[in-house]
């Protein structure tokens, strides 16, 4: 019983319960850099794998969801970088299989949830990388204090920038161009 | 669309992510990617080589001014031989010290300015210590004659030192020079083909991308 609860207790079983309670940031943070299926597989397991690597260094007393957004974020970025792929100008038909959550277009309700989808994948690839951090938190609904925390600017400069970017992400939309 | 449905789709995007079984993470292939640290390791190697190299030439330069102070070509051979030696030293040093920096648990834009300002200076440093030798090969050839005109007593100065030194000044020149036409408008195309083997248009890269991101702070 002793070796049982010991073994729950191991850092390695606490990284995987917090890992499987937050995946989804993983997920999206690789869908947010990357367009191809094998590279947002490869993005998301690296990610994984640098959380856990800096899992030693978190400090529990700070939120988990704070700490896995700048080391995921991080590694995405930095991926982009050194993957030399801004963003790839691929139309999104001939992507469309490969992004994550679409489904089966059977033409029914799932249609319209696959047009809104493709719209914002079409708003993500327009950003700059640190501007599609900033978005992926703004439509994670994370709170200003945290999003300033994650990026490193103050809680003033994440409200101009979001400000910022919602308005450049209306003239996009409203660009007949888009999409 | 509005900004209230693109929060609608990442919710959509949210749960069908959830609902996928085949997105499995396994921590177990870690081992098959390697960490930041372990990714820069053979830059830290490459550095502290460039290092213990600095240090031999250093050591090269000193013993070459004080062995010699009377002859003024081996003199001068020393001094600059050791500037060059401090040079790389530094140059490896600030690499050195941006890799130490490096920490993947760092707020977003401050890890990336500093893997910008690595990248940086590790070009830098590339062209502190590679330019250098349009004039420092003649280091060796030039001590030799001293010490050949010192035996023999003939204090004449080759023509041919003083044909190697121009030679060294134009190549330099001509290299610097290259490295500012690469960096005008109209020439990305050349650039992006000489990018791996010219630092000139790494450096505009990398410059640009901190430029980027110091401006995403100041904005």
């Amino acid at each position: 019983m002793i070796a049982t609860a010991d073994a729950m207790d191991s850092p390695q079983s606490r990284f995987a319960a917090l890992l499987e309670q937050h995946r989804g940031i993983v997920f999206k943070v690789a869908a947010t850099y990357c367009r191809h299926r094998d590279d947002r597989q490869d993005l998301a397991q690296e990610i994984a794998a640098q959380l856990w690597r800096a899992f030693p260094g978190y400090d529990p007393a700070r939120p988990f969801s704070t700490w896995m957004y700048r080391i995921a974020l991080n590694v995405a970025i930095s991926h982009v970088r050194s993957s030399g792929s801004r963003i790839p100008a691929v139309p999104l038909d001939e992507e469309h299989d490969s992004h994550p959550g679409f489904a089966v277009d059977d033409g029914t309700a799932q249609h319209e949830a696959d047009q809104q989808l493709r719209a914002l994948y079409a708003v993500i690839d327009r950003q700059s990388p640190m501007d599609r951090a900033l978005l992926l938190l703004w439509l994670e609904d994370r709170s200003q204090r945290e999003i300033a925390e994650v990026i490193g600017i103050s809680e003033s400069n994440v409200a101009t920038k979001l400000n910022r970017l919602k308005q450049r992400i209306r003239e996009q939309i409203a660009d007949p161009a888009f999409g | 669309m509005e900004l209230d449905e693109l929060k609608q789709a990442w919710q959509t995007l949210d749960k069908r992510i959830q609902q996928q079984n085949a997105l499995q993470l396994n921590l177990f292939r870690e081992q098959k990617i390697g960490s930041i640290k372990n990714r820069l390791r053979p830059l830290f190697w490459g550095q502290v080589l460039q290092m213990i190299f600095g240090i031999a030439t250093v050591v090269a330069g000193v013993w070459l001014w004080r062995n010699f102070p009377t002859n003024t070509a081996i003199l001068i051979c020393g001094i600059v031989v050791q500037v060059y030696g401090i040079a790389t030293i530094i140059a490896s040093d600030v690499v050195l010290v941006g890799i130490a920096r490096i920490d993947r648990r760092l707020p977003v834009l401050e890890l990336q300015q500093r893997l910008a300002k690595l990248r940086r200076d590790y070009l830098i440093g590339g062209a502190v210590v590679g330019l250098p030798w349009w004039l420092l090969w003649m280091v060796p050839p030039v001590i030799i004659m001293s010490l050949h005109a010192q035996h023999t007593g003939n204090t004449t100065v080759p023509l041919a030192v003083f044909g190697w030194a121009a030679f060294g000044v134009l190549g330099l020149l001509a290299t610097l020079g290259f490295y500012r036409w690469l960096r005008r408008p109209g020439r990305d195309a050349l650039a992006k083909r000489l990018d791996d083997s010219a630092a000139g248009s790494s450096l505009r890269k990398a410059q640009a991308e901190l430029d980027g991101l110091k401006a995403f702070s100041e904005d």
